[in-house]
Formats: C-alpha cells, sequence, structure tokens
C-alpha cells in the first residue's frame, strides 16, 4: 500500500522537498513538448502527417523497429531465462557486453555495424552469399535497431524470468510437465507482462535510433534520418511539423500500448 | 519401497553426505533439522529436481536416481505454496491432469472431487493472490494429490501459516495421510511437528543423517548431543559417572551436585535433562524420585499456558524447569525462591 499524496498538510518538509524536485523534473521534460507544438498549425501537422514521404518514414520506422523487436525476442528470451536462473563461467562478462549498446555512443556503434555489416565487412560477405546486403537496405536498419535496442529486451526478460518463482517451475515439473512445457505454460505466461513491457521499450528505442542507422543505411528514410535531412536542408522551420507529427504519433501509441497492458490482469508475484 | 543409496550431492551451500535410508509403503517419514541442513535438498533430490552426484534411488526396485521429476510421480508441496499465479483455483488443480490424455468430463470430475474433498470448492474461481496462506496451502495439496502420486512430498508446507491454522492443517493433513495411506516424507525444523506426525524420523545435520528413529526412540533416546539438545533436552551437565550394579544405577558427579542415572555408563560423560520432566516443589517430595535437588530460582519466563523456570543448583550450574501456570500461583513461587527440583532417574540421559 502506498500513501497518496494529495493531503500536502499531511506531510513534512522532506516529502515536500521531494515534490517540488519532481514537479521542477517533471516542467523541464515537458515544457520543449508544449513549446513545439504551440508553434504550429494544428492543421499543417495534420497535412503533413499525412504526405506521403512522412507517413512512408513513419511507416518504415515503426516496421523496421518491430522486425528488430522481433528479433530481440527471439534471441533474448532464451539468453535472458539463463541468465535469470543459471550461474555460469563468465556471466560477468555476458553481462557487460548485453550492457555495451548502451554504453557506447550511437554512432560509434554505427562505425561498427558498418565495419562488420558492409559490403567489405565479415558479416556483410557472409550475408551476400544468401543475396542479403544492409547497407542502405532495410535489414541494415532492422540490424542497426536491433543492436542498440535488444539489450532492454534482454534485461527485461531477465528481470521478469527472476520474479518468477523456481517452485512454481518445480511444483510444474513434479505434476508432470516436461521442461519445455513448464517454460511454455508456467514460465513464459507469468512472465509475460514484465517481458511485454520490455518489448515496448525494445520497440521504443528502436524507433527512436538515429546514429546508427544513419551510418549503415540512411535509406530507406526513417523518420529520425527524415527530420535531419530536412533541417539540414530546409532549416528549422520547415522541420518542425514533421517534429510534430512524429511526436504525436509515438505518444499515441505507446500511451495505447500502456492502456492495453494495464488492463491485463495483476498478477503479483508469489514467491 | 523407496531406498535411498550412498547418496552424495552439493548444491551452492548446501550438501548431502552419504543418505542411506528405506522408506517404507505408506508410511509418514519426517526429516528433521535445522536450517541448512540439507532437508530441502534432500526432499527435492527424491522428486528428481537434483539428480545426485554419487549414489542411487531406487523405487520399487527399480532404479530411477537420473529419472527427471515429470516421470516419478510423486506429489510436491512447497513452504511458499508456489501456485501458478496466472490460473485460477480450479485450473491449478487441473495442471496435472492436463499433462496426460484423460477426457475432460472426467477430468472436471476429478478436480471436483478433490475440492470437495479439502474443502476448497467456494474458491475455484479465484486467483492465488486473493487466498489466505491456509486456503493457498489447501490448493496446493489438492493439486498435488489429483494426480495420485505413489510419494507425497512436503516441504515445511505449515511453516508460513499463523499458529492456529498451522495446527489446524496439521491435523487434516494427518486425516488425509492416513485415509489415502499414501507414502508420505516431510520436511520441518519444528520437532512439535516431527512428533505428531511422524511414523519414523531422521534428524539431519550438515548434510548428515544423524538418527533414524519412531517418535520415541528420537525423543527419549537421542544418540548424540546434538539430537538431545535439537529435541528439546535444554538442560546438560558435564560430569564423570559411576555404575553401581547393586542399586542398576550410575551417579554422575557434576561438580556441586550428583544426579542418579539408570544407565551403565562409566566415565566422563554428558546428562541431558528435558525442563518438562523436571518438577518443582518447596518441600522435598516424599516418592521414590532419585534426584531430588535443592535450588533459588533465577528466573521467571510466562510462556502463557506454561511457565519456564530457572533454578540454580550451584554456582552458575541452573536448570530449567516447566511448570503449568495453574502450579506456578498454587506454590506461591518468586524469584530467589527456595526450592527443590525432582527428577527420575530414568528420564535423565546420559552420553
Amino acid at each position: 500500500m502506498k500513501d497518496t499524496l494529495w493531503n500536502i498538510k499531511k506531510y513534512g518538509a522532506f516529502t515536500i522537498f521531494f515534490i517540488i524536485l519532481s514537479i521542477t523534473l517533471f516542467i523541464l521534460l515537458i515544457i520543449p513538448i508544449f513549446n513545439i507544438m504551440s508553434q504550429e498549425n494544428p492543421l499543417i501537422v495534420f497535412d503533413t502527417l499525412f504526405t506521403d514521404y512522412v507517413a512512408g518514414a513513419i511507416i518504415t520506422s515503426f516496421y523496421c523497429s518491430f522486425l528488430s523487436t522481433l528479433l530481440s525476442f527471439c534471441l533474448g528470451i532464451p539468453l535472458g531465462y539463463l541468465l535469470a536462473r543459471y550461474n555460469f563461467f563468465g556471466k560477468r562478462i555476458v553481462d557487460s557486453i548485453v550492457d555495451l549498446p548502451i554504453l557506447i555512443p550511437h554512432s560509434v556503434a554505427g562505425i561498427l555495424l558498418l565495419t562488420a555489416y558492409g559490403q567489405q565487412g565479415f558479416l556483410g560477405q557472409f550475408f551476400s552469399n544468401f543475396n542479403i546486403s544492409f547497407y542502405d537496405t532495410p535489414w541494415g536498419i532492422v540490424i542497426a535497431m536491433f543492436f542498440v535496442s535488444a539489450p532492454f529486451l534482454i534485461k527485461g526478460a531477465r528481470d521478469a524470468f527472476e520474479n518468477v518463482s523456481p517452485n512454481i517451475e518445480k511444483a510444474a515439473r513434479t505434476l508432470g510437465a516436461s521442461r519445455s512445457r513448464t517454460f511454455l505454460t508456467i514460465t513464459l505466461p507469468v512472465a509475460s507482462r514484465g517481458i511485454f513491457t520490455s518489448c515496448i521499450l525494445c520497440w521504443a528505442r528502436g524507433i527512436s535510433e538515429f546514429g546508427a542507422v544513419y551510418i549503415l543505411a540512411s535509406t530507406p528514410l526513417i523518420g529520425s534520418v527524415l527530420v535531419y535531412y530536412e533541417f539540414e536542408g530546409a532549416g528549422l522551420i520547415a522541420v518542425r511539423p514533421i517534429a510534430i507529427a512524429l511526436i504525436l504519433v509515438t505518444l499515441l501509441i505507446f500511451i495505447g500500448l500502456k492502456l492495453v497492458q494495464g488492463k491485463s490482469r495483476p498478477i503479483t508475484r508469489v514467491t | 519401497m523407496l531406498v535411498l543409496e550412498h547418496i552424495n550431492k552439493t548444491w551452492g551451500e548446501f550438501q548431502l553426505i552419504d543418505i542411506n535410508l528405506e522408506i517404507r509403503e505408506s508410511e509418514f517419514f519426517v526429516f528433521l533439522g535445522p536450517s541448512g541442513a540439507g532437508k530441502t535438498l534432500i526432499l527435492e533430490t527424491i522428486a528428481g529436481i537434483h539428480y545426485p552426484d554419487s549414489g542411487r534411488i531406487l523405487f520399487k526396485g527399480a532404479d530411477i536416481t537420473h529419472l527427471p521429476p515429470e516421470k516419478r510421480k510423486v506429489g510436491f508441496v512447497f513452504q511458499d505454496y508456489a501456485l501458478f499465479p496466472h490460473k485460477q483455483v480450479w485450473q491449478n488443480i487441473e495442471f496435472g491432469l492436463n499433462q496426460k490424455k484423460i477426457p475432460r468430463t472426467e477430468k472436471l470430475k476429478r478436480v471436483e472431487e478433490i475440492m470437495n474433498q479439502i474443502a476448497i470448492t467456494s474458491i475455484a474461481k479465484r486467483y492465488p493472490n486473493t487466498l489466505s496462506g491456509g486456503e493457498q496451502q489447501r490448493v496446493a495439496l489438492a493439486r498435488a494429490l489429483i494426480i495420485k502420486p505413489e510419494i507425497f512430498l512436503l516441504d515445511e508446507p505449515l511453516s508460513a501459516l499463523d499458529h492456529n491454522m498451522r495446527l489446524k492443517l496439521r491435523e487434516e493433513l494427518l486425516k488425509i495421510q492416513k485415509k489415502l495411506r499414501i507414502t508420505t516424507i516431510y520436511v520441518t525444523h519444528d520437532r512439535m511437528e516431527a512428533i505428531t506426525l511422524a511414523d519414523r524420523i531422521a534428524v539431519m545435520n550438515k548434510g548428515k543423517i544423524i538418527q533414524i528413529g519412531t517418535p520415541n526412540e528420537i525423543f527419549r533416546a537421542p544418540k548424540d548431543e546434538f539430537v538431545a539438545q535439537f529435541t528439546g533436552y535444554d538442560n546438560f551437565f558435564d560430569g564423570t559417572a559411576k555404575y553401581d550394579p547393586e542399586t542398576r544405577l550410575a551417579t554422575v558427579n557434576c561438580g556441586n551436585f550428583e544426579i542418579q542415572v539408570a544407565n551403565s555408563k562409566e566415565g566422563k560423560v554428558k546428562v541431558f535433562i528435558r525442563p518438562e520432566d523436571v518438577s518443582v516443589s518447596l518441600i522435598p517430595p516424599k516418592s521414590s524420585i532419585r534426584n531430588i535437588l535443592p535450588g533459588k530460582i533465577t528466573e521467571v519466563q510466562d510462556q502463557g499456558a506454561i511457565i519456564q523456570l530457572k533454578v540454580e543448583l550451584a554456582q552458575n550450574q541452573e536448570i530449567s524447569a516447566l511448570i503449568t501456570h495453574q502450579s506456578f500461583l498454587d506454590l506461591n513461587l518468586n524469584l530467589n525462591s527456595s526450592v527443590f527440583v525432582a527428577i527420575k532417574a530414568t528420564s535423565v540421559q546420559i552420553l
């Protein structure tokens, strides 16, 4: 149970001080968003959103990030589970490698990826055997997004699995369920809420990526790259409606997802 | 029926050292020991959740040492209930049946039957996180029993419950076990649970089985100091014993007082006495009781139904005794009262 914050009188200087700091933080975050919106005519923003190249770029952003999240899910769920359940030699090293994409500048990540997945790169040459190229293709966008966003899913899945009591898995086993059946019918559903949250985070991170995508695959255009080109070519005033359109679409979708998630039945941890 | 042969296992900080054991059909077998003794590890090894590093497990003559848990027909009940939080009560109970090819109508019938038997029909549609501890543990019992296990394993199933619920479920558990005649292996650190439930008890410490026997053997003839202390022989004194063949009693000199014991041991010994075997009076009782020692009350601890007294027999040598609240009032006892403690020669253990 948590206290509600409405009755200010009940709280001492400590809580009031924290409330003031929190409001300050909120203002710093929200003012730029309201500010940019107040500068533009909503109709122009609306028109901009539905011009082919803007809508196309936004769709590419969402679609490529969706594919990258799917890839992160397929490969990240097993790793997240292993990290949550087992101790193994080199676990700390694996942990650090998972964190690496979050730690390095994303332009640097782009350079890494171009070196490996570019036409001359080791992986680039390997995949060219299957007629897959990454330089300036949707695959490149997906790989760049995957590189920077997978850690969010892996770590989120690991935390979600850690919150599933090993005893309920043991119970399922003794009741006759095999390992894989236990994972699919018990572990995964119980961890689903946490995993869903980490998928949203992973997807959002992919959509918001600029540096790595720009270096490996600047075309086809995604939202963030489009905004950068327009800013370079036509200036601040011209780019603003596109920026607002991007903010609005992203906000709407994520608020929608949060609502869907909020409606699903809460599962309290059973330890 | 279930035989453990030379089981060794190390798992994290827990271990099992050369466990040898035979559990009989329909027996209620209890592992008793302090935390860290390896009780849970032994139970989970029997369930197949862990495989032993060496040794064999035989079930009805067949080697099941490396059989996975889902093939062992064991029902497992956990201290934390371990219900599936995303399933309603009846779905939790049904889970074990879903792992076999059983027609839906039969499944529902069996779920209903067991819910009636354990008296949880009224909560069938609820989720585990809305249930009390007692209700959750009932559901866990039903879930484990519905698969008709050959061995029923319980890991401290009552220790997370409040006192009244613990007593109630303990009784019900015993009834169910006697009715189904199901071979049951139960882990606890609570000696009252062990003594009320068990046909036989194995006392464990630091990964080893120290003593196996009936409750009476364990609680009346502890094999070593650890078992004695863990089973409630709270009073112990060092001394030297001398056997007198005529009276068939040994006299133990504890320094400032002597205690007569129905035992033939000689030499350096430890004397163990249960506090409930020590009676307290104001004048020396006129009876055949061999040991009557004067002392002074140094501590009175009210434990509700009973009162624990500490009586100083000599400098730095105290004995604790349990008396009822009523006799405490009748005797009009106080701190520093001079009293006599009486102990039968047959209730004293020496090791």
